[in-house]
């Protein structure tokens, strides 16, 4: 099969199908573009369960003459322009597709006159390319529109409409929803010429009352509850049944959002949550509730037939509805079973068990942020105490404490050379784990690698590393006595020990520490000490037997401590007389 | 004795730091408690010690350890090389009674507004008793850090508050993930099901992904 364009009509039948599923769906849509075109009176006329017409019959605003023809073509409204405008739907339609696909699946024609019009004008799309014929016609100002024979051109879809009287309840069922959204709108119904429901405009509460009794009952509406609460931009009103109230049988599930009929699941999910454990097991609840938000916070564009919405806020929506109704629903069954009761009943519940549909506004009230109490001053998380001010006198008996005598700084100090002059000079060579040849100023010297840096590590504040997970020694008494003795050398090389009974913990270490195994080399180390011993001693060993056992790298530390090459003034080294080879090679050559 | 509440974070830290490189057995010793054989019966054997030793008083009521500091303390196991073993418990799920509440008044964000982390070395095979303090560190989130926290902690509401508290998997979220609390599968707690209606299920707890935690531990100076 080739690839090809659908024509028109045929692109429009399948718009349909989603759309015009049937006559009360044609009506949705027909009524919809009614109220959005500022309907005050909507007549609704149906034959045969609306298979033979479907008639719906405005004063809103109308369509001019030379716009008819665009308003039964696809993917035309006047309701959005722009993307802007599909973010913050405020009509009811915006898909610009209602008219032309109910066209497409019935012989439908469109009269209107807008006020500023002197006749009426009357138009009907036919055939495969949708060809829209214009004629002028009788009509107040407003606009009609007629669908006969509705799915005639599309008998599998026919082929599903139930009987008339199945079909018309659906009709019902729907302008039942529809009057419940809009009470300043008169409406009429007829079917096959008879008169099923006539309810005028209403602006005040007992009209609404008397709107709500005519539609949901009577005893929905003697026992319902009125709500009404806000929450920052987000308003709930309507009536909920109470509980004790609620049967198996289905009664009322109404729920608008933004005025604009839904069958929510995470609304309808609330709502079930606000009734807890009150509700019998079969019992449903019954409601009539409207919601109304910002446009911004709604998606309507989910559904062609928007039956659902998506609400950027999804929870903040739904405990919103949820706490709105478990405030009244929860003060309904408090003055019903007294003894559960308040001991001190507010008058406002108490009024509610005597008043039918009683208004009790809920408590929610603006958001308020979380008290202070959490707040606290921060201080930065690598702040450490003062060498020396750590330990309260006398606070740990037997312990002794030399914390490192350098402030501790963060331990990613780059191991390279800060600069490429900082590098050892070119030409040096390792001759051992310890021994470096380099050339100075035409000479050649062998430099003993941990006496030169030990020197220049004594004159410096060494960064200390933090350890994660200290390490603890067992100490024998003469190295205790050993270690005391070297207390303050140590705190100046970067080590933070603590000495507790036998109990040596290690917490910080020199940075050049990091990674060597501690409770090997440290013990080796304090070993060799015969006497007491200086900072540049006790350097000059350490690096020794790190350097030695290979635990740290020479060229590791001769980068970490470049600056050694600049002061000559620091080596331990001697320079190697070459003269004699020199002399040696002369020989050979000759 | 039972030691004072640290009247700033500099002087919680340092007692924190204090207690590095001892270990329970010696910590409880000091304190004149008794320490378990292991953590069978119960887990926060630990986390109690250290709130002893550190004179947190809010014991496990809803606010922070230290509340004039506005600092909760969390004991996190690690192994030698400084990994966290387990994820971190931060507080108990709310199955019911949250509804509303948005990031900033959630317990999970309060409880991670200012944390004094103590590792604890605490691998499979080290007895109870020898296990060992480690160095510990105060941390808040930082913008990124809470944005993350924000964004599992909203999403895993948006589940739980909507009733989807059964897709909930371990996997959700990236930083923070909802998961069944406590070894005991008998207790039951009230929560709401998938269409509103009350349900039994398991309680809940809010705990810190291991690879967030450590992330924290390299972090720390």
């Amino acid at each position: 099969m080739t690839i090809q364009l659908l024509p028109p009509q045929l692109a429009n039948q399948i718009a349909a199908g989603e759309v015009v599923e049937r006559p009360a769906s044609v009506i949705k849509e027909l009524v919809e573009n009614s109220l959005d075109a500022g309907a005050t009176e909507i007549q609704i006329d149906v034959e045969k369960g609306g298979s033979k017409l479907l008639r719906v019959r405005d004063n809103g605003s109308g369509i001019a003459k030379d716009q008819l023809t665009l308003a039964l073509s696809r993917h035309a409204t006047s309701k959005i322009h722009d993307f802007a405008d599909l973010a913050k739907i405020v009509s009811l339609g915006f898909r610009g597709e209602a008219l032309a696909s109910i066209s497409s699946v019935s012989r439908l024609t469109l009269t209107s006159r807008p006020a500023k019009q002197e006749s009426a004008w009357q138009a009907m799309a036919e055939g495969r390319d949708m060809a829209v014929q214009i004629k002028p016609a009788a009509h107040p100002v407003g606009t009609s529109i007629e669908v006969l024979d509705l799915f005639f051109n599309t008998p599998a879809r026919r082929r599903f409409l139930k009987s008339d009287k199945t079909e018309f309840s659906h009709i019902d069922e729907l302008v039942k929803r529809l009057a419940l959204s809009r009470y300043d709108v008169s409406w009429t119904l007829t079917h096959n010429g008879q008169l099923v429901r006539q309810l005028k405009a209403v602006t005040d509460d007992a009209g609404k009352q008397k709107r709500l009794a005519q539609l949901c009952g009577r005893s929905f509406a003697q026992s319902a509850c009125y709500v009404e609460s806000q929450y920052e931009q987000m308003r709930l009103s309507g009536w909920v049944l109470p509980a004790a109230c609620c049967t198996a049988q289905l009664q009322v599930q109404y729920c608008y959002v933004n005025g604009r009929m839904m069958r929510d699941k995470l609304l309808n999910h609330a709502i079930r949550q606000a009734y807890a454990d009150a509700l019998a097991p079969e019992a449903l609840p019954a409601f009539v509730l409207y919601l109304d938000l910002e446009p911004e916070q709604v998606d309507v564009n989910v559904h062609p037939a928007k039956h659902e919405v998506r609400f950027h806020q999804a929870r903040l929506v739904h405990d919103f509805v949820y706490s709105a109704l478990t405030n009244v629903l929860s003060q309904v069954e408090a003055a019903e079973f007294p003894l559960i009761a308040d001991p001190t009943p507010d008058a406002e519940t108490t009024q509610a068990h005597s008043a039918p549909a009683y208004y009790a506004a809920s408590g929610i009230r603006s958001h308020q942020p979380s008290p202070a109490q959490f707040r606290s001053s921060a201080v930065p998380a690598g702040q450490v105490a003062m060498p020396g001010s750590y330990q309260p006198a006398g606070q740990r008996s037997g312990i002794q404490h030399w914390p490192a005598s350098v402030q501790e700084i963060p331990p990613v100090v780059p191991v390279q050379a800060e600069s490429e002059t900082q590098q050892a000079p070119t030409g040096s060579l390792l001759l051992s784990s310890t021994e470096l040849l380099l050339t100075h100023q035409q000479q050649v010297y062998l430099l003993d690698i941990p006496a030169s840096i030990s020197g220049l590590l004594s004159q410096q504040l060494v960064p200390s590393v933090a350890l994660l997970l200290p390490e603890r020694l067992r100490l024998e008494p003469a190295e205790i006595s050993l270690l005391t003795a070297h207390a303050s050398p140590l705190s100046q090389m970067g080590f933070d020990l603590v000495l507790s009974n036998q109990l040596m913990i290690i917490r910080a270490v020199p940075q050049l520490l990091q990674g060597v195994p501690l409770a090997t080399v440290l013990p080796l180390w304090w070993s060799q000490w015969q006497e007491p011993l200086a900072l540049p001693q006790l350097w000059r060993q350490l690096l020794q037997l790190v350097l030695q056992r290979q635990w740290l790298a020479a060229t590791t530390l001769l980068q970490y401590q470049a600056a050694l090459f600049q002061q000559p003034e620091l080596w331990h080294a001697v320079p190697i007389d070459l003269s004699m080879s020199r002399q040696q090679l002369q020989e050979q050559v000759q | 004795m039972r030691p004072a509440s640290p009247d700033s974070t500099t002087e919680l830290l340092q007692r924190a730091r204090q207690l590095a490189g001892f270990t329970l057995a010696e910590l409880a010793a000091e304190l004149n408690q008794q320490l378990p054989a292991d953590l069978q019966k119960d887990k926060g054997t630990v986390g109690q010690l250290l709130e002893l030793a550190l004179g947190a008083s809010a014991g496990s009521k809803a606010e922070p350890d230290f509340p004039h500091l506005g600092v909760e303390l969390k004991t996190i196991p690690i192994d030698r090389s400084g990994k966290p073993l387990e994820s971190t418990y931060v507080c108990v799920a709310p199955m019911t009674g949250a509804a509303l509440q948005r990031w900033e008044d959630s317990w999970v964000c309060r409880k991670l507004q200012h944390v004094l982390w103590v590792p604890v070395l605490a691998e499979r095979g080290i007895p109870l008793a020898q296990r060992m303090i480690g160095r510990a560190f105060l941390w808040q989130p930082s913008a990124e850090q809470q944005q993350l926290l924000r964004q599992d902690w909203e999403e895993l509401m948006d589940l739980l508050a909507l009733g989807g508290l059964a897709q909930i998997k371990g996997s959700h979220g990236k930083v923070l993930q909802l998961r069944p609390k406590g070894a005991n599968s008998q207790a039951l707690t009230r929560a709401i099901g998938a269409g509103g209606e009350p349900v039994q299920a398991l309680p809940r707890g809010f705990y810190l992904k291991t690879s967030f935690t450590s992330q924290l531990l390299q972090l720390t100076d």
